[in-house]
């Protein structure tokens, strides 16, 4: 996909008052002269929220995974000993691997179909009906729908089944039953859940292209798919890549479904518990909270060197209009 | 406009579209369908063998019960209190921090909102204990502010959706706005924030959403029944051996009502802002 | 327009008072005291989980309470079960625990071991107490008790795993005798049982739903004299009655005669068949008194587990533990509440009729049980409470152990496979674990 138009945009809109533009360095230091102080206003109350509640707890969750504690008594330092037991510990790479994969069956399937439906949804006219279906599941509490979806997907009293067997005469696998299905399953709930937001920041997106680049490109005979590959994709990179970073962090610390849909203490979970998973279960199931903190330090890094890479990529594919 | 196109191409175009939109409403649909039949079953109606999908005789009193067994109105104006608020105050600073984001050079600009970025990366479960002392240490325990202020304050997402939609929008209008001598906040205020209509509303949708379905923090965080939120009243309903699921289901079914009441009408707004903002450009 | 405060003024004050928060918990946290904590003198607060029928019944339950004697003002808080758990940690950690709460299996030993509860024997035998410690099977009374013999937890309210049976289902599958009639004959045999298995499988219907936690494995196996745990050391892996044990229910899963749990949404779903006449057998505890008895349609009975000699055979008994907060300010007013509780009337009060959702774990209050003679054998949950042992103390001393036996076991339950590789892997395994003291 490249950032380069096939046809040359029309003229910007002319701004509303038109003063005779100033030299480069003048018009620069009036307009950024009192930046820092101004940064200080505007982003206050959110630095205030950051350190109290984000940055002192991931102080405190750092200092966590240097000890050993088990929630209620006293707190022994252990220096890396959590690290190189979790490093030798053959459920965290399991854990890693199931979380690898659940991404990759979650992102695209979270991206393609908010994207499908958002432009399915703005050539339609019933648009608010099928806004308001779509966005039901997002609107949902996660017990609510994975109860549902565990009731829905069963193999053996399913109604999905039920419908495959007498329907289609299919011989469907047991969807919660089976490690590699019940993964697939997890990531299926997890999709048909997010979907109406992806959907509606898609949209938002969408709205705001200039409709006349469009016209513009249907005049000059472009097909559909060459108007949305070469104006619609490109203008709408910023949302995409907003919601890409969002569905990567979003799917790496899934937890709700697997938490609900993985049975306890069974063998399928070898399979889907992922590590955010594994954050919890180390936690508030086994009270190892040490270890606990230092699977979340490993799982923060590798977010962090993902989220990094993705936005020194941007700049190959991001279009902005500046 | 453009009807270069023949008629009929248009028309087998808008009936595939709204084809394809119905196919996938029925499977976004269907699961809550399912929801409502369980919901007025009896108990054991919802293991018959082979399934059966419609309940027989319809367990109306099931609502009746649900309703009685929680105390759902306190909970309802709690959840519905806590989401409009810590909507208020988001959208407020996430706008401004965007901003800054977005048009002021500062030092440490792209450092500093890597690290918001990073935030989005420590998985909440590892927070929860950490915020609970914090919260207990300066007296706010079983306070609906503890669950305040740490949302509103601070929203790492939305700081980031707005800070890419801010980009998408031509600087030049503040640009001479600020020539002409306004300031910074003028600007901000009256140029910048009308034009953000659509991922403003956007983002409050969401957030209130998220709000609404917060579990574990209102859990964790307060002990007052007469305080708790629409989530945690639900999970009542699943007991230690035993959970009934027709009342779960119409507990389910009552949490979602009024949160899709509130879409729809809110939704009114986030059309004529859309259109407000969008296709004039 | 200038602002009054400079950037750097700024970030500095805003890191110093995150770093502070954070610092000032850190500390409290090290040290397990809240000054700020607002508890009055006389004041309890107490806590347990449930469902909305039994907080409301608890909360009267405090009310009476109240309104009985005035050295002690108790307020209830009753918490959903989901999440449970994680609450009393996190309020632990804060210092601003409930004075008296209940505790699950997992997570008393872990308390014990923090050293997070207040010594309960004295306070048992003490001048305050309404329940001794001789009130209690001796045997559920291990999992409370620490290493050098101190009790820090009693169990309040318990569940022995028996087996209920669908008398409809029986006698359409051509078992005229019903089971608890065998069981005073003393016919109520392994091999007698197989062959009412086979009955109920010929009229098309599967006999039980079999769920693979200690709950239910664990009964299944020291029926017929298989031993898991022996002097603290895992043994299941080298015990052959177990072995075989295992095998039979692998067998009778292959063949279709029962069903195995997880092929049941959320492995729930079989008090639900048992009340819809679709299941012979269900292995349970007291909890579903309330759902059966509605069931009009239901015709049902207990009876223990068979053994292999047809005598009674004994069963674990689920229970959950009553502790006291060790940073409570007055143990006594909060031992007042905690023995109100477990006295015979508190107990009579709690586990009435209606509610039905457990056993006494003290003797005295047995006739709650017996009242309103459902089911008709009700004794056996007596009965079975005495003779019964308490949920493993090994698993409950290393949280995790319970993974390392059943999830092993449960894909050998699913998939089948070589069971001696398998259980030998496991004893490995748990005996590691236990000398190591964690997973």
């Amino acid at each position: 996909m490249g950032a380069k138009a096939v046809l040359a945009p029309p003229q910007p809109p002319p701004a509303p008052t038109a003063p005779p533009p100033p030299r480069p360095r003048r018009r620069r230091s009036l307009v950024h002269a009192r930046d820092g102080r101004w940064a200080v206003v505007f982003l206050g109350p959110q630095m205030v929220g950051l350190v109290a509640f984000v940055l002192g707890p991931m102080v405190f969750a750092l200092y966590l995974s240097l000890t050993e504690w088990g929630g209620s008594g006293p707190i022994t330092f252990v220096g890396l000993d959590n690290f190189r037991d979790m490093f030798r510990d053959h459920a965290f790479w399991s854990s890693m691997q199931n979380t690898v994969w659940l991404t990759v069956l979650v992102v695209p399937g979270q991206l393609v179909s908010g994207l499908l439906v958002a432009l399915a949804l703005h050539q339609t006219r019933l648009k608010t009906l099928f806004r308001v279906i779509y966005f039901m599941p997002v609107v949902t509490s996660s017990v609510a729908v994975s109860t549902i979806w565990i009731w829905l997907l069963n193999g053996t009293f399913g109604p999905v089944n039920g419908i495959l067997r007498e329907w289609f005469g299919l011989n469907p696998p047991d969807w919660m039953g089976e490690p590699r299905y019940l993964v697939i399953s997890i990531a299926l709930v997890t999709v048909w859940q997010g979907l109406g937001f992806f959907m509606v920041v898609f949209l938002a997106g969408l709205q705001g292209i200039p409709t006349a680049y469009l016209e513009a490109a249907e005049v000059d005979g472009a097909s559909s798919f060459r108007r949305f590959w070469h104006v619609t994709l490109p203008l709408l990179s910023p949302t995409l890549f907003f919601l890409t970073v969002m569905s990567l962090i979003g799917a790496f610390q899934i937890f709700d479904t697997v938490y609900m849909m993985t049975p306890q203490n069974s063998y399928l979970g070898d399979s889907t518990r992922t590590v955010v998973f594994r954050i919890y279960d180390l936690a508030f199931a086994r009270y190892q909270f040490g270890a606990s903190a230092a699977n979340a330090v490993v799982l923060f890094v590798v977010l962090l060197v993902l989220t990094a890479g993705q936005m020194l990529l941007q700049r190959r594919w991001v279009h902005y209009e500046e | 406009m453009a009807a270069t196109r023949p008629r009929a191409g248009r028309v087998t175009r808008s009936v595939a579209v709204n084809t394809l939109l119905a196919v996938g409403a029925l499977v976004m649909l269907v699961p809550f369908v399912w929801m409502v039949l369980s919901s007025l079953k009896g108990f054991s109606e919802v293991f018959a063998y082979p399934p059966k999908w419609l309940p027989h005789p319809a367990q109306w009193g099931n609502y009746v019960e649900a309703w009685q067994a929680v105390p759902f109105g306190r909970a309802y104006f709690n959840s519905v209190y806590l989401a409009l608020v810590i909507v208020a105050m988001q959208l407020l600073t996430c706008a401004m921090a965007a901003y800054a984001f977005a048009r002021l050079r500062f030092r440490g600009n792209n450092v500093l909102f890597l690290l918001f970025l990073a935030t989005m990366m420590v998985p909440g479960q590892l927070t929860i204990i950490p915020v609970f002392l914090i919260m207990s240490k300066i007296g706010l325990y079983d306070s609906h502010w503890s669950i305040i202020l740490p949302h509103g304050l601070f929203s790492a997402f939305g700081v980031f959706l707005l800070r890419q939609f801010i980009r998408g929008i031509p600087v030049e209008l503040e640009d001479a706005a600020l020539i002409d001598g306004a300031g910074r906040w003028r600007v901000f205020w009256s140029i910048v924030m009308p034009l953000l209509r659509a991922p403003l509303a956007a983002l409050g949708v969401f957030t209130f959403v998220s709000q609404w379905n917060n579990f574990y923090g209102p859990l964790i965080l307060l002990s007052s029944p007469e305080k708790f939120t629409v989530p945690v009243l639900i999970a009542q309903f699943k007991g230690e051996y035993i959970t009934n699921l027709p009342l779960l289901m119409a507990a389910a079914s009552l949490a979602v009502v009024p949160v899709l009441i509130i879409f729809v009408v809110a939704q009114r707004h986030i059309i004529n802002g859309m259109t407000l903002t969008g296709a004039g450009k | 327009m200038s602002t009054p405060v400079s950037r750097r003024s700024f970030l500095i004050g805003s890191s110093t008072l995150g770093l502070s928060l954070v610092g000032g918990s850190l500390l409290a946290a090290c040290g397990g005291e809240d000054p700020t904590a607002p508890a009055a003198a006389g004041e309890v607060t107490w806590s347990l989980w449930g469902d909305s029928a039994t907080l409301k019944r608890h909360q009267e339950l405090n009310d009476r309470i109240n309104a009985s004697q005035s050295a002690v003002k108790a307020s209830f808080v009753g918490l959903p079960t989901d999440g449970y758990a994680k609450k009393i940690t996190a309020e632990l950690a804060a210092g601003n625990a409930p004075d008296v709460f209940l505790v699950g299996d997992t997570q008393l030993g872990q308390l014990i071991k923090d050293g997070s509860l207040a010594e309960l024997g004295p306070l048992l035998d003490g001048p305050l107490s309404k329940s001794t410690t001789s009130s209690f099977n001796p045997k559920l009374l291990a999992p409370g008790t620490s290493g050098d013999g101190k009790v820090y937890g009693v169990p309040a309210a318990c569940n022995p795993m028996i087996m209920w049976f669908n008398s409809k289902v029986l006698e359409e599958a051509g078992v005229t005798t019903s089971p608890a009639d065998s069981l005073t004959a003393g016919s109520w045999t392994a091999d007698y049982f197989q062959t009412v298995l086979d009955k109920v499988k010929a009229t098309g219907k599967r006999a039980f739903v079999f769920s693979n936690w200690n709950g239910e494995t664990y009964p299944w196996l020291t029926s017929r004299g298989g031993k898991i745990f022996d002097g603290g050391q895992f043994v299941a892996h080298e015990d052959p009655k177990t072995i075989d044990t295992i095998k039979w229910l692998r067998e009778l899963l292959a063949s279709e005669t029962i069903w195995y749990a997880s092929a049941l949404p959320q492995g729930q779903g079989a008090d639900a068949m048992f009340m819809a006449d679709q299941l012979a057998f269900t292995l349970t505890g007291r909890w579903v008194v309330p759902q059966y008895r509605k069931q009009s349609s239901l015709r049902a009975d207990v009876v223990p587990l068979p053994s292999t000699d047809g005598s009674p055979s004994s069963t674990i008994v689920l229970a959950s533990y009553l502790v006291i907060n060790k940073a409570t300010k007055n143990v006594d007013n909060a031992f007042r509440v905690f023995t109100e509780y477990l006295s015979k009337d508190g107990q009579s009060f709690i586990l009435d009729g209606d509610l039905g959702l457990a056993v006494p774990s003290i003797t005295g209050a047995d006739s709650v049980v017996l009242s309103g003679n459902y089911p008709a054998h009700a004794q056996t949950f007596l009965d079975q409470r005495d003779s019964g042992y308490s949920s493993m103390v090994e698993e409950m001393r290393v949280p995790g152990l319970s993974g390392l036996i059943f999830k092993p076991l449960d894909k050998y339950f699913t998939e089948g496979g070589d069971l001696t590789a398998i259980m030998s892997d496991m004893g490995k395994q748990v005996n590691a674990a236990i000398q190591k003291g964690s997973v």
